[in-house]
């Protein structure tokens, strides 16, 4: 099965650099299942491993996906080390948990499950409990971007009964807010809160690390409800409670800037997003926090700035979902200055990369944006636009935002603090 | 605790916000000093980056370890410059891993740090053990002594048997003939070895380390204290027993009278 996807992913791809990666992915993965049946076999192997590690040397060495298959070429022929304690086989299980991940990020997400569910049933076999339930929690999210609700409920089950035998608490809790996010994106709302809040409790009690995941789902859930007062509150909370994870103050900063953005509290929103910038994070998630300052402008109506971040953006490597995202938020901040023209090009770009690469998500987020484009052309949608400016914060509100005003603007002034 | 770690700046921090107020952390820059405090006679877990360790000192640090058993955790990158390393320590000490980049490198990290096995005792277990061991076919008596020693492994008897290559009902007959207690009774002992260390001598609070070592709840790991140890976690944390009192209680349970089956003990 994973042969028919990975020939059928090299047989659609746009680029030589493309076809490469999958070429050697595709060989890698042979070379695991053959080093599993037999064992490591140097003189069979190594020739094999040198010529797939040859073509990588071929393609840019920061590259994620470029990353995890050395890590797996490299992982290879220590298989059958220490059997006792397992160490080879670990070690491989991690690399090519790591290119599923890879493969996800470049919106490879059909070939992503077909690597992941591999080392799900092949780790569960060799009685890696922790290691499937990992593998199965990737393939539950993987499985929901691909719309699949039944296959993607079934993976975080079963993740959620491995992580429980294992002793991995914090896979357990977020199997939980898997299946929470998978309630809410059915519509099912009052049972996406009900298993939210249990899971919250739970985490409070035996995995407070795991509790930003769950304040996060929570507040994707109250945003989703149209209740942003709470949303806001819930992401400041998760960022509170991410500590020193670097990831999860990225992740939590970012939704808060998206909340407080659908309240109305743009200028809040942006002061978040350039706290993340002064951090000390990945370059792609500076590039991530930057395509949301690119929106936030537009929304601020700050044209100066919406054109120097669009121009500072286009030499960023992006990764396929980011140009997507790139492409739509740039049609919506010309959309705002009233170009509509460069607007709708740059929506209809956004259009062909997401379905090129089944983003189904951001596919109908384009959708919707080049209806916008369409229907900014008339009258009446503009009058509204006047009207929704000028509805009134609530006091409360004001208040809270105030305070989380200062609290950002103290970490932007003591960065080190973040 | 006492932590002792060969590892970059930022991967000290790290360990050193995962461990929090449960112990103390001390970075050292040379392989030299990382075996000074290895032999030194206060007790200490060892945090190496194997790409900062190299060969020669992944050889010194095994000698060292076989002179004076500690526990080690690897915390270590997914690169060539690592592995070979890596591969001798896993080979030759009961060192746990945890590989940078994976899913759940945070809640791993904690779990090597804040449960990490007392090594003298996991050795000399097995050392006490070995008699019925050796009468066990290859493959399950590595990963059983692995097991034993480290704390962490399959745990289930399925996974057991699935780790060891051989079907349940062989492995069931194999530990029989060995005159050892059935694989639940024998993955609940190696559990223990676990969390002996955690119980004895840190302040983590019980219901974490139950939550940590995989137990259904807090009353579940006293039920496994009591069964293996004739006492309450609490009660072991204020009497600690020597590590010669904790081999004998788990040799004596772990092995087999005639004739006699305690697995209904650790249901």
């Amino acid at each position: 099965m994973h042969a028919q996807s990975f020939l059928d992913a090299i047989g659609s791809a746009h680029s030589a650099e493309t076809r490469t990666l999958l070429t050697v992915g595709f060989g890698l993965v042979q070379q695991y299942h053959a080093i599993r049946d037999r064992g490591f076999d140097a003189s069979v192997d190594d020739a094999a491993l040198a010529a797939l590690r040859a073509q990588l040397d071929t393609l840019s060495p920061l590259d994620r996906e470029v990353m995890a298959l050395r890590a797996i070429a490299d992982a290879l022929p220590h298989w059958d080390a220490s059997a006792a304690s397992a160490f080879g086989r670990r070690l491989v299980y991690t690399t090519l948990l790591q290119y599923g991940q890879a493969l996800f990020g470049r919106a490879a997400a059909t070939l992503a499950v077909t690597v992941l569910e591999l080392v799900a049933v092949h780790a569960e076999l060799d009685g890696e409990d922790g290691l499937s339930a990992q593998a199965r929690l990737l393939c539950g999210f993987a499985w929901r971007t691909l719309g699949d609700w039944d296959a993607s409920r079934q993976a975080y089950e079963r993740a959620y009964e491995l992580s429980r035998s294992a002793g991995e608490l914090t896979i357990a809790i977020r199997t939980r807010v898997g299946l929470g996010y998978n309630a809410s994106a059915r519509g099912d709302l009052p049972g996406a809160r009900a298993l939210l809040r249990a899971t919250a409790t739970r985490a409070a009690r035996l995995a407070p690390e795991a509790l930003p995941y769950v304040y996060l789902a929570q507040a994707n859930l109250e945003s989703i409800s149209g209740q942003y007062e709470e949303a806001v509150a819930l992401c400041y909370r998760a960022r509170q409670a991410a500590g020193a994870d670097e990831e999860m103050q990225y992740a939590s900063m970012v939704d808060l800037a998206q909340c407080l953005v659908d309240y109305g509290a743009p200028d809040v929103a942006e002061k978040a997003l350039r706290a993340v910038l002064l951090s000390d994070l990945d370059v792609r998630h500076k590039i991530q926090t930057k395509i949301h300052l690119l929106l936030l402008s537009a929304t601020l109506r700050r044209e100066a700035d919406f054109a120097a971040l669009r121009d500072d953006l286009v030499p960023a490597p992006f990764t396929v979902r980011q140009r997507a995202l790139y492409h739509l938020y740039v049609a919506q901040g010309l959309r705002t200055f009233g170009k509509l023209d460069d607007a709708r090009t740059s929506a209809d770009t956004a259009l062909s990369v997401a379905r090129e690469h089944s983003l189904f998500q951001l596919m109908f987020q384009a959708e919707e944006e080049v209806r916008a484009i369409e229907a900014a052309a008339s009258r009446a949608h503009r009058v509204r636009e006047e009207v929704l400016e000028a509805a009134p914060r609530a006091p409360r509100m004001s208040r809270r935002l105030e305070r989380i005003a200062g609290a950002i603007s103290t970490m932007l002034e003591a960065p080190a603090a973040v | 605790m006492n932590y002792v770690a060969l590892v970059s700046a930022t991967t000290l921090q790290r360990v050193q916000v995962t461990v929090g107020p449960h112990g103390s952390v001390t970075g050292v820059s040379t392989v030299d000093a990382l075996l000074r405090a290895m032999r030194s006679p206060h007790d200490c877990c060892i945090v190496v980056d194997p790409t900062m360790l190299g060969h020669a000192g992944a050889d010194a640090l095994v000698a060292a370890f076989r002179d004076v058993p500690r526990s080690i955790v690897v915390y270590a990158p997914i690169a060539r410059e690592a592995l070979e390393p890596s591969v001798a320590l896993a080979q030759q000490t009961a060192a746990q891993f945890v590989f940078q980049g994976a899913p759940n490198e945070r809640s791993a990290l904690g779990h090597a740090l804040l449960l990490a096995p007392d090594a003298a005792l996991g050795v000399a277990l097995t050392t006490a053990l070995e008699p019925m061991l050796l009468q066990l076919p290859h493959q399950l008596r590595l990963t059983l002594a692995s097991m034993l020693r480290t704390g962490t492994g399959p745990a289930t008897g399925e996974a057991l048997a699935a780790h060891a290559g051989i079907a349940r009902r062989s492995m069931d007959r194999a530990l029989a003939a060995a005159r050892l207690e059935s694989s639940k009774f024998l993955i609940a002992a190696a559990r223990l070895v676990r969390v002996y260390r955690a119980i004895v001598a840190s302040r983590l609070p019980f219901r974490q380390i139950a939550a940590m070592a995989g137990y259904a709840s807090q009353r579940t790991l006293d039920h496994h204290c009591t069964t293996f140890f004739g006492h309450s976690s609490a009660w072991l944390r204020r009497h600690p027993p020597s590590v010669a009192d904790a081999v004998r209680n788990l040799t004596e349970r772990v092995t087999l009278d005639e004739g006699v089956h305690s697995e209904s003990a650790v249901s």
